[in-house]
């Protein structure tokens, strides 16, 4: 009896044994390594922000409403969105059941909470003046209905507010937990509705995103920033990583899965065994501005002159190495609103550049382009156009500056005559234009008529309307040359083998769901 | 020497109040201020406004070197403007990397280049000699940047031998961290060695001519002997010297290195906070290297002393 209970109690000892040993392993996490230029600034969406930081905010955080592919205000929080006939009352009517990273469910009294929050200045939301009359219209009340229905009331009817609620330079006016601030209202995390949270953060190494497993989906395709976000991975690894030398080693080596490329090393990037190039045209906007205010510049005939002296398609063919095409218009071709009259340009015509000339009594005197080296081809673009310039009958010199330097001279709108400049994506046409529109120093079309098409443009929502008043800013603009569009800028992102799902879109900011990795 | 000590650490004050004074002075002098860096063109001029306001801008300079000098002394260095990161934890993990990759290359650069030295002095003008000295000319004649990127293509891309991206200190994981060293390390060991081996050389080849070492021949001590004991201290004073200076540029960030090998280190932070005109963490970083300089400078002195007596005594 004594040998039996022994061997029962072995037996049993070998199966407890054998039990708390899996003879499957347990599914190795799966990690996405992506590579970005800079540090995330911090994690409070709409307050510490760059183009990078936003692009990492938006997959932790979600607002009411998101931009689409064609660059279109939808729903993403909400579930449906009223205006009233006044135009002054946007009624939000909320998608049930969506949960918080701390797995409470979002309701009305999040979305004010969150919408106070902002419009605090001891917040500095960095889109807190679009909202409070300073810029444009003010939300004069913001009402909870029921735990699913919220109100907004404007002062005035404005066709940008859903375009401006969805910014992602505004954090997308994401909704949070009030668990995202501590008893002081002093910034903690974001307790978003995201499919991501934030992992671990080592500035100057890497931020990591977790998977949200009880992230609510919306159930439309992935489109933009709205429709379904289906997270694949169990993390990203975002590695920062400036030089785009030391990122393509990574990427050839295997240490890294997705990068953005600069497109004279698409060619051999894609040589690379198994390696994909993701491409797509964005609505960040390449232009030479030119400062109508120097006395020689004010002259619109010599204006003319220097948007018939440039080739645009030549330069966007150099700097793309051909893989982009030109645009005369700061609407991006992606966007709903661009029309067939916003092809219309001023001709490539060296003759006609010299007559102009000629005309307006031009003598030779010098004119500056300043430029800087930064990534982006400012200064290559600006080394094209001096030549063509040049062939023109027009002597220019260059000035190369260090990027905040060059920004410097932007902001004050002087110390230039000419400037090989980038603006970041506008997805809104009103934006487009108002981005270089106004009486403001930064800003170098100052023409009253402009400024009154384009806060017209803001305000009116009936979008045959808006595309006529659109039509007649791009005529105007050519006609008045402030600045000469070369292009909207053309991404490349090379993706290993073994990666699917991923796919650029026109904001240029990468998205991390519906990509898996095997 | 602890007077002499003394007198060196109370004369370092004024020289840190003056770089206080040019770093912080020199700083704004570049056009663009942090606000409009961070803002870029998506802008509303009421917040770069604001938060000019908030960063203290909009005062006066003197109040502003007032006020930072104030808190300095009170251990508060302020936060990153560009990560809100506070600037001495910032300067600390950074400095931990930079001081493990230099302390390592230096050290190896110096086990390597002291007795490759003195053997191409010893054995002038043979194939030793013109070997040495040819590597190191050889070496001398390629930008680090570059050894570094072909180190990167050959062990990281090619060979896939050691990791192309990211860190991990050695603290956390020794195996992996000496991986992620092992190319940073030897990049920038090998531009050390270079310099140290010509410093050397030259050096033993002057006290190798003096007559005491003549004489200790004549006496018929061996070679071995001659070298370590009589010639090795006195020809290593100019190599000290050329070695804390190139500890202390070093210490002050191998920028170029930490930019190749993705190293999260001072070097890089300061370009990355020149760039963005982040003023509290450039302010911090550069009183950090003007004391690292004052400190090294301090201990090669007095490891002259305790090479040549001669020194000491006077």
């Amino acid at each position: 009896m004594g040998h039996i209970k022994l061997l029962a109690s072995a037996a049993m000892s070998i199966l407890l044994l054998i039990g708390s040993v899996s003879f499957f392993p347990a599914a190795a996490e799966t990690v996405l390594n992506v590579a970005t230029t800079a540090d995330m600034r911090g994690t409070n969406p709409g307050v510490d922000r760059d183009g990078t930081t936003d692009t990492i905010h938006m997959h932790v955080v979600e607002g009411l409403v998101a931009y689409a592919s064609d660059f279109s205000v939808r729903p993403m929080l909400a579930e449906s969105i009223d205006l009233s006939k006044d135009g002054l009352t946007y009624t939000f009517k909320l998608r049930k059941g969506v949960k918080f990273h701390n797995g409470e469910e979002m309701k009305g009294a999040h979305v004010k909470w969150s919408w106070d929050r902002f419009m605090k200045p001891e917040t500095k939301w960095r889109c807190r003046n679009n909202f409070n009359g300073k810029r444009g219209v003010a939300v004069t009340k913001f009402e909870i209905v029921d735990d699913y229905t919220v109100k907004m009331h404007l002062s005035e009817p404005s066709a940008v507010f859903l375009a401006s609620l969805a910014r992602f330079d505004c954090g997308s006016t994401a909704v949070l937990h009030p668990d995202s601030v501590d008893s002081d209202g002093k910034w903690l995390k974001p307790i978003g509705t995201g499919p991501f949270v934030f992992g671990e953060i080592k500035p100057g190494r890497y931020t990591e995103l977790i998977r949200f497993k009880d992230y609510s989906a919306r159930s439309e395709p992935r489109n933009g920033y709205v429709g379904k976000k289906e997270v694949l991975v169990d993390r990203v690894k975002i590695n920062v990583l400036p030089e785009a030398t030391v990122q393509k080693s990574a990427f050839m080596a295997g240490d890294l899965d997705i990068i953005s490329v600069q497109p004279s090393d698409v060619a051999e990037v894609e040589k690379h065994p198994g390696c994909t190039i993701n491409s797509s045209e964005t609505a960040v906007w390449d232009t030479l501005l030119i400062n109508s205010r120097d006395s020689l510049l004010s002259d619109k005939r010599i204006r003319q002159s220097i948007a018939h002296a440039i080739n645009r398609e030549q330069v966007i063919a150099v700097i793309s190495e051909g893989r982009a095409r030109a645009n005369p218009s700061p609407v991006p071709p992606l966007s709903s609103y661009f029309s067939n009259s916003l092809k219309a340009q001023l001709p490539y015509d060296v003759n006609k550049a010299k007559a102009l000339l000629e005309e307006a009594g031009y003598k030779g005197e010098p004119l500056k382009i300043l430029t800087t080296r930064r990534s982006g081809a400012y200064y290559e673009r600006a080394l094209v156009i001096q030549s063509m310039l040049e062939a023109a009958g027009m002597k220019v010199d260059m000035q190369v500056l260090e990027w905040g330097a060059m920004l410097d001279a932007y902001k004050k709108g002087q110390g230039y005559q000419m400037m090989s400049f980038t603006y970041s994506a506008r997805l809104d046409p009103a934006l487009s234009f108002d981005m270089f529109t106004g009486p403001e120093k930064r800003k170098a079309w100052k023409d009253s008529e402009a400024i009154k098409l384009v806060e017209e443009a803001h305000a009116v929502s009936d979008p045959t309307k808006r595309q006529k008043l659109i039509d007649e800013l791009h005529s105007r603009f050519i006609d008045q040359v402030p600045a000469v569009g070369l292009g909207h800028r053309q991404r490349f992102l090379a993706v290993r083998k073994g990666i699917t799902g991923f796919k650029a879109w026109g904001a240029g900011k990468a998205r991390y769901w519906g990509v898996s990795v095997k | 020497m602890w007077a002499y000590t003394l007198k060196r650490l109370l004369m370092a004050i004024p020289t840190l109040f003056l770089v206080a004074v040019i770093v912080f002075t020199l700083i704004r002098l570049i056009p663009g201020d942090p606000a409009t860096i961070m803002l870029s063109d998506l802008d509303d001029p009421l917040v770069i406004e604001q938060m000019r306001k908030d960063l203290g801008l909009d005062r006066p300079i003197p109040v502003q070197f007032g006020l930072w000098l104030g808190r300095i002394f009170q251990g508060d260095f302020g936060v990153s403007i560009r990560t809100s990161e506070p600037v001495l934890e910032a300067i600390f993990d950074r400095f931990t990397v930079t001081a493990t990759v230099v302390l390592l290359a230096v050290l190896f650069a110096v086990i390597i280049s002291i007795p490759a030295g003195l053997i191409a002095a010893w054995k002038q003008n043979t194939p030793i000699d013109v070997t040495i000295v040819l590597l190191a000319v050889l070496k001398l004649s390629m930008p680090t940047f570059w050894v570094g990127l072909m180190m990167l293509i050959l062990f990281g891309v090619i060979l896939n031998w050691l990791p192309t991206v990211g860190f991990v200190a050695m603290t956390e994981d020794f195996g992996r961290g000496v991986a992620y060293l092992i190319m940073p390390v030897a990049s920038l060991s090998l531009t050390e060695v270079a310099i140290l081996i010509r410093m050397m050389r030259s050096g033993a080849l002057e006290v190798l001519r003096l007559e005491y070492v003549t004489n200790a021949r004549a006496k018929g001590l061996p070679e071995t002997k001659i070298l370590l004991r009589h010639v090795l201290k006195n020809a290593a004073a100019p190599t000290l010297t050329v070695l804390g200076l190139m500890l202390g540029s070093l210490l002050g960030g191998a920028s170029v290195t930490e930019t190749v090998f993705s190293l999260p280190g001072i070097g890089k932070l300061i370009v990355d906070s020149i760039y963005a005109r982040d003023y509290p963490v450039l302010q911090g970083c550069l009183l950090l290297i003007a004391c690292v300089y004052v400190f090294l400078n301090l201990i090669v002195d007095l490891l002259y002393g305790f090479l040549d007596p001669r020194v000491r005594l006077s």
